[in-house]
């Protein structure tokens, strides 16, 4: 009984997460902005970033209106008091319409990829023009 | 994004707010929008790394995502760590165009001073994601040195608990 009620309440402080409360985290004097590699295809916007450190259960990609939010702590690295980046966070306002419910991210060997698909309508204007 | 000339204009008070104007900017994902950060290919910076102090010799880890093993050069000579290898620049898919690249690719050669000798036999180096730890147990000459040195102090400053000051 115990462990649910605190799986309840982890559950609703990230419910209740709201995004100032995820930026000031985010803030924080560890944290640093990760470098990228951003491509575009005609069916896609895909993003790469260097996040050394982070671990699959650390890393939290949101999408929001127009704005795609990377945010992971290296969760070792504050433990240990370590001098490298404790965590990473970035974001980007997005100009494309994308399928949200198709959004993908990857982690591996401390890079992440983000798949954002273009929404139909874009792919369509997308073609036209070409 | 670090800014160092943010220092100089009134104190930690301006930097911090410097360092929170930097964290909200919005990146805006456009063609047309050139980077913030220039891409220099690896500089001096790259890769980020630690060296740590631990009870039988030293740890360091170095940044270095995405790299493959056998992309990683790393050997010890005397009191010297080296750390070299490289990445290749990364190419979009055919048909793909780049919007940004802001990671660096390229060679690197990373030299870390140990401030004292190990034991260069028993260096390990483990790769853990994209950063790599290398354990360097001290060399058992090393440690005979250290002890010396505790006895060495007693016997110049005294008995143990005497007050240096009487």
């Amino acid at each position: 009984m115990d462990r649910i009620d605190k799986d309840e309440l982890r559950e609703a402080q990230q419910s209740e997460a709201t995004r100032e409360v995820r930026e000031a985290r985010a803030r924080r004097r560890r944290y640093v902005r990760p470098p990228v590699d951003i491509y575009s295809t005609a069916s896609e916007m895909v993003v790469v970033a260097d996040m050394p450190g982070v671990q699959k259960g650390d890393l939290d990609i949101t999408v929001e209106r127009d704005e795609l939010v990377i945010e992971a702590k290296a969760a070792r690295r504050a433990a240990e008091e370590s001098t490298l980046p404790w965590g990473y966070y970035r974001r980007f306002r997005l100009k494309t319409a994308f399928d949200r419910e198709r959004i993908s991210a990857g982690l591996e060997d401390g890079i992440v990829r983000i798949t954002l698909p273009k929404a139909a309508s874009e792919q369509a204007r997308k073609v036209e023009v070409d | 994004m670090e800014n160092e000339s943010g220092s100089n204009a009134s104190g930690r008070g301006a930097l911090a707010e410097f360092r929170d104007a930097v964290t909200n900017l919005f990146d805006q994902v456009s063609s047309q929008v050139t980077s913030l950060i220039p891409d220099l290919g690896f500089g001096r910076e790259f890769p980020r790394h630690e060296l740590r102090v631990e009870d039988d010799g030293y740890r360091v880890l170095i940044e270095l995502p995405g790299f493959k093993r056998e992309e990683i050069d790393v050997s010890v000579v005397g009191r010297t760590l080296t750390v070299s290898g490289q990445r290749a620049r990364f190419e979009p898919p055919a048909g793909g165009r780049m919007l940004r690249s802001e990671r660096p690719s390229g060679e690197f050669e990373l030299t870390v001073r140990l401030p004292s000798e190990v034991d260069a036999i028993a260096v390990a180096a483990q790769m853990r994601d994209g950063v790599l730890d290398v354990r360097l147990p001290g060399s058992k000459g090393a440690r005979g040195r250290s002890v010396d040195v505790e006895e060495g102090s007693e016997n110049e400053y005294g008995e143990p608990g005497a007050q240096a000051d009487g």
